[in-house]
């Protein structure tokens, strides 16, 4: 155990002959990465990280302060060899270089604390109504040793997410997307986590067990503890919560290189589907359910009687004084309050201040349960697809089409994510999200290349009525754009528009889905009468999955411009749709805007 | 297992007669607060749950946050062992309560496991809160705090 400068020097002399500085092992720790100028630098922005000052871009000087320090270790309260526990690993089993250990009380405690035996990589899915929340939002889960009967619950979970302070929702949007907030890792227990996204938020957990060894485990928790204290800014689209649990991972993996693909963004889908269909990676894959989809299956499976009786008890009516519920079993009454419960607590939601007349409903339904027997434990069904098989998230389109006065050629591209013409495997259904979708045109008879369309945002939530709720159905739009009723002017104008409706289950049509819509719609362009025009819109949609590969898109809006260029508009369109492959489509799309006609067909890709 | 445990419940039931104080609800600080945190607020109309969508933070994650040192309930970011019961039962108050009514269920059976429960004394644990949901959960306002003293009592009568 020898600690002087002249050992160090030696060993130094050593990893830089041997290249060690350059090792995946020792880079994944410095989350070195290749910028997209071929630069090396960390992704870690904090420079308390670093040992050396040019330590977030030489992986060598970091290695030699690392190697120096730990020999001759400055005295601090919180010793350099306990901050770094998996750079100390790898130099003392993997590089055998002899450095005394210390007591490292503080990190001993919190590895007491997570125990870690197993590692799984949890995906929250998407949030009813809300769109945007197709993006998911991706966790670790450390097994906790001791509490393998508990389902998990008492495991600690590691999650990175932005450091927010602003309750105002447009702020709170505009930092995250443009870095303003900085990003931290944490490490909450798993019951925090199924409240807020089983319960709160209503999104059902995917659980991803991962095949890792107990010495890999033990480095990425070292890990952890080394870059916990340290954030980097956080980028919605690129270095989210998603991105930054790929280089914790690549530490015990390191031969693995999951990280290097996600540079512009980094979907959550996306950094789940590389990892976990990496071979030999994924050990098995359960679904933790939702509330609101746990309420579904127990609701189903009432019977007719039972399903009025529950909504009733959930509204306070003393059914349990009526004849039809003398007349229940036991069992049967149990399930039917264990429904009423579920509704009402969908219905009031879990706010903690909630009116004291709402609280004594379920505090009276809860004393009649505590009456009656327990329940078999209900199993967690479900057979819906795993957001992992989902299509994937770009898009690219190649389409040839037609109109009255000449033939085109489109190529387009949208980075994310989903659009009603596409199979929801994976997705909310009725739901888009399109970010930054780009239409080019090439019209070849006047050799003709430009920009169509560029869709800034386009949300589209079509959430149908149930049982349970009636949810409103909406939609946002915002593009630069030629403008079809006005075909064929050239000019393109700057557009936006929004609307609220109600949507519709069809019976008898598998998926069938009729939408109703109304808002307004507004455009600017110096070629426009008074260079705008504003007015009313209404839609009717229609979507229908003939089968798993064929879809029909058809929607028709009338709209009434009243100021600037002032008008009528009626707009019939509908796209067929036909899976070729998983990540593959082809598509009819037709439209009549006013006079002009168009048709296309074309073939689309997800990449 | 049971000592560690009754030493935490004990605690909490000395501190419980200000505690009950709160009126409605539950208290702010039972468990740290991570319930109120949790649960307080009504931040999740839906445009809130939108606009969330590009942070996925929460202004609560400082309390696990791996820079926090240590702090009331956690110690650079892992829930205290002595803290763990208090802590559970204030973030999973609504769903105990529900479970212990039923007597079954993952979060009153890994409750009765953190109380130190083994395997075969689980299912005891279950049947006990819901002989005695009534005491446990008297009426529509009873905090998790309160909800452990009566426990506390009861645990310790069934000692004895």
């Amino acid at each position: 155990m020898l600690a002087s400068s002249d050992t160090a020097q030696s060993i130094w002399e050593k990893a830089k002959q041997e290249g060690w500085a350059h090792s995946r092992e020792w880079t994944t720790l410095l989350h070195m990465r290749k910028s997209i100028f071929g630069v090396t630098r960390s992704g870690i922005a904090d420079d308390n990280f670093f040992l050396s000052q040019d330590g977030y871009k030489n992986p060598e000087e970091e290695l030699k302060a690392t190697i120096f320090s730990f020999l001759n270790p400055p005295q601090r309260e919180d010793d350099v060899r306990c901050r770094y526990p998996a750079r100390l690993k790898w130099l003392k089993e993997k590089k055998g270089i002899l450095i005394a250990e210390p007591d490292c009380q503080r990190y001993n405690a919190w590895r007491e604390k997570l125990a870690p035996s197993g590692l799984s990589m949890i995906f929250a899915a998407y949030y009813f109504n809300n769109p945007a929340s197709m993006y998911g939002h991706t966790f670790l889960k450390l097994n906790r040793t001791g509490y393998e009967k508990t389902d998990g619950l008492l495991d600690y979970t590691v999650n990175y997410a932005a450091v927010t302070n602003t309750s105002n929702g447009v702020l709170f949007a505009a930092k995250g997307l443009l870095g303003l907030y900085q990003g931290r890792y944490s490490t909450d227990p798993f019951y925090i986590k199924i409240q807020k996204y089983n319960n709160i938020e209503s999104r059902d957990l995917w659980e991803y067990q991962l095949n890792i060894s107990d010495d890999q485990l033990d480095t990425l928790v070292k890990h952890l503890w080394e870059i916990g204290p340290y954030g980097s800014p956080y980028f919605f689209f690129n270095r989210n919560c998603s991105y930054e649990l790929l280089p914790l991972l690549e530490s015990a993996f390191p031969q693995k290189s999951w990280a290097s693909s996600f540079i512009f963004r980094a979907l959550p889908v996306d950094t789940l589907r590389t990892v976990v269909t990496t071979p030999e990676i994924l050990k098995a894959v359960h679904k933790r359910p939702s509330h609101l989809n746990q309420l579904r299956s127990q609701y189903a499976s009432l019977t007719k009687t039972e399903r009025v009786l529950a909504k009733n008890l959930s509204t306070g009516d003393p059914v349990e004084n009526s004849a039809p519920w003398s007349t229940m079993s036991e069992q049967r009454q149990a399930e039917t309050l264990d429904v009423a419960l579920d509704l009402w607590k969908t219905k009031n939601g879990f706010s903690r201040s909630l009116p004291d007349e709402k609280k004594k409903i379920e505090h009276h339904l809860l004393t009649l349960r505590k009456n009656l027997p327990s329940k078999q434990q209900t199993p967690k069904t479900g057979h819906e697809t795993p957001p992992h098989v989902a299509h994937k998230s770009l898009f690219l389109m190649s389409a040839f089409g037609a109109n009255k006065r000449h033939e085109f050629w489109d190529i387009q591209v949208r980075p994310a994510l989903h659009d009603l013409n596409s199979s929801s495997n994976g997705y909310i259904a009725g739901s888009e999200l399109e970010m930054f979708h780009t239409k080019i045109r090439w019209e070849p008879e006047d050799s003709q290349l430009s920009l169509q369309e560029l869709r800034l945002i386009h949300i589209l939530a079509l959430s149908p009525w149930d049982s349970f709720s009636t949810p409103p159905s909406w939609g946002v739009h915002a593009s630069i754009g030629r403008l079809d009723d006005l075909s064929p002017s050239p000019h393109r104008a700057t557009s936006l528009s929004g609307g609220t409706g109600l949507s519709l289950k069809l019976p008898g049509l598998h998926r069938g889905l009729i939408s109703a819509m109304a808002g307004a719609d507004a455009s600017v362009g110096h070629f426009l009468s008074k260079g705008h025009r504003i007015g009313l819109m209404t839609k009717a949609g229609l979507l229908v999955e003939w089968t798993k590969a064929m879809r029909l898109n058809a929607s028709a809006n009338v709209y009434r411009y009243v100021t600037g260029e002032v008008g009528n508009r009626v707009r019939l369109e509908a796209t067929q749709t036909f899976d070729l492959l998983q990540n593959m489509e082809l598509r009819l799309h037709g439209f009549r805007d006013n006079h002009n006609t168009e048709g296309r067909l074309g073939v689309a890709v997800h990449l | 297992m049971l000592k560690k445990v009754l030493v935490a419940v004990i605690g909490l039931a000395v501190m419980a007669p200000s505690m009950s104080l709160a009126a409605g609800g539950n208290h702010p600080m039972a468990g740290c607060g991570l319930g109120y945190v949790l649960f307080g607020h009504n931040d999740n109309s839906r445009i809130m749950q939108i606009l969330a969508a590009t942070t996925n933070g929460t202004s609560g994650n400082q309390t696990f946050g791996m820079t926090t040192g240590t702090s009331g309930c956690t110690e650079d970011g892992a829930v205290k062992f002595v803290k763990e019961v208090e802590v559970y039962a204030d973030v999973n108050l609504d769903t105990l309560r529900r479970e212990m009514a039923s007597g079954q269920g993952e979060f009153v059976q890994t409750f009765a496991v953190l109380l130190g429960a083994n395997d075969s004394q689980v299912s005891s644990y279950l049947t006990l809160f819901k002989t005695n949901y009534e005491v446990l959960f008297p009426s529509s306002s009873t905090t998790s705090s309160e909800m452990l003293s009566s426990l506390q009592r009861l645990l310790e009568a069934q000692k004895a």
